[in-house]
């Protein structure tokens, strides 16, 4: 049987090496299975997150050839076999141990944002037509690989000021939703900082569920953001009425 | 719950890290599979299950010198080597309700009995436990509320 090379990065927070493990790989295999098959047979103690194995749980997220991926939607036949094929946890959370990162800082982000709050009386008759565009939002399995590639929070580490693809993703469902009341854009402007992404696309690049998240999802707030705070004429009507946005 | 109790549980836990020698979980796991696989399978036969209540004692005999390597933290061979002991205990859970029921209403394929029976059809097989032992027993379904019998009744 052929075989390939897996060099998995082994370590915790204080650090770690890569270790080279050679697999048997047979047809239709994917990285996460030649992860399980080094448990079975070298490592039984490698750290690797995982449940459903389908790509819908969002647990076996890792840098595999260095590029965000799930580990379970990753076809070993997709990989060139000549060279070892690099599986690094995912680098801008920190490790708890080999592929396994803390991830719990975007649980505390989501808590900062208003839940789904229908105007008061409204009536809850939608046309399919207003909801297809927050039914994308809603495929989101929460793997954090738009996190994870991020440059605001994995070069630059703004985790304090920045939410990240995935939470513009669940604004944006919000605050495009026919039955939605509240405004959401001075959280954004302020607290989220949805200013900071220069969209480059990357999170879009590597959605695993091919959300569109720049073009469908941040674009869009940072227009909405643009009009509640950055509209000269709407400002002065403001400033006239005395209101806020 | 005593503190006896406790610290038996937590030494159950930790005796496979202490073994100098034993067997990797996913050893006994891989094989726990092909035993149900095989022998406790879709289609199966007295034989057969017979077979496959003593491949599991010798597999739980297995699970007792299970070893562990590595540390506590986010080790998914110790996690196996816990989660084997119930997969053993469903298993022969199984094992044991299948070599009683034979066939009915298409819900179990015994190649030994190619008939349906349905008095089988009118009892569930259910495991208990009897002690450190597993006892099985029949216990009838309960008759079909009257209303419902109608309802399946109409055509």
């Amino acid at each position: 049987m052929a075989e390939a090379t897996l060099r998995v990065f082994r370590g915790g927070p204080e650090g770690g090496q890569a270790v080279d493990y050679s697999v048997p790989v047979a047809p239709g295999m994917v990285v996460l299975d030649a992860l399980h098959s080094i448990q079975a047979h070298q490592a039984p103690d490698l750290a690797v997150r995982w449940n459903c194995k389908a790509g819908k749980c969002g647990s076996c997220s890792a840098e595999v050839n260095g590029r965000p991926r799930l580990t379970c939607k990753t076809r070993m036949d997709s990989l060139p076999r000549d060279k070892p094929i690099t599986v690094n946890p995912m680098k801008t959370f920190p490790i708890i141990k080999d592929l396994v990162t803390d991830v719990s800082w975007n649980y505390e982000v989501n808590r900062k944002i208003p839940p789904f709050t229908p105007r008061p009386g409204v009536e809850w008759k939608m046309q399919q037509s207003d909801l297809d565009r927050v039914q994308e939002f809603r495929k989101c399995i929460e793997c954090f690989l738009c996190q994870d590639v991020c440059h605001v929070l994995r070069d630059h580490d703004k985790k304090a000021q920045f939410a990240g693809p995935r939470f513009f993703v669940r604004v944006a469902g919000l605050e495009m939703h026919p039955l939605d009341g509240v405004s959401r854009t001075g959280l954004l402007k302020d607290t989220l900082g949805l200013g900071l992404c220069n969209i480059t696309k990357c999170c879009t690049e590597v959605c695993p569920e091919d959300i569109h998240i720049t073009d469908n999802a941040i674009i869009p707030l940072k227009e909405r953001v643009v009009d509640d705070f950055y509209d000269p004429l709407a400002w002065l009507l403001r400033k006239l009425r005395r209101t806020r946005p | 719950m005593d503190a006896g109790q406790i610290a038996d549980a937590a030494r159950e836990m930790l005796d496979p890290f202490a073994r100098p020698a034993g067997e990797s979980p996913y050893a006994i796991h891989h094989d726990l599979q092909e035993t149900m696989q095989n022998l406790v399978g879709i289609f199966r036969s007295a034989e057969d299950l017979k077979r496959g209540l003593a491949e599991i004692d010798k597999l739980k005999e297995r699970h007792a010198r299970v070893r562990v390597e590595g540390s506590r933290l986010f080790n998914p061979g110790w996690h196996l080597a816990r989660d084997l002991k119930s997969m053993l205990t469903v298993s022969e859970a199984v094992a044991k309700a299948r070599s009683r029921g034979r066939r009915a209403a298409a819900l179990t394929s015994r190649i030994d009995y190619p008939k349906l029976d349905p008095a089988w059809g009118k009892s569930n097989n259910v495991v208990a436990r009897d002690g450190e032992a597993m006892k099985l027993f029949q216990r009838p379904i309960p008759e079909m509320p009257a209303d419902l019998a109608a309802l399946v009744a109409q055509k």
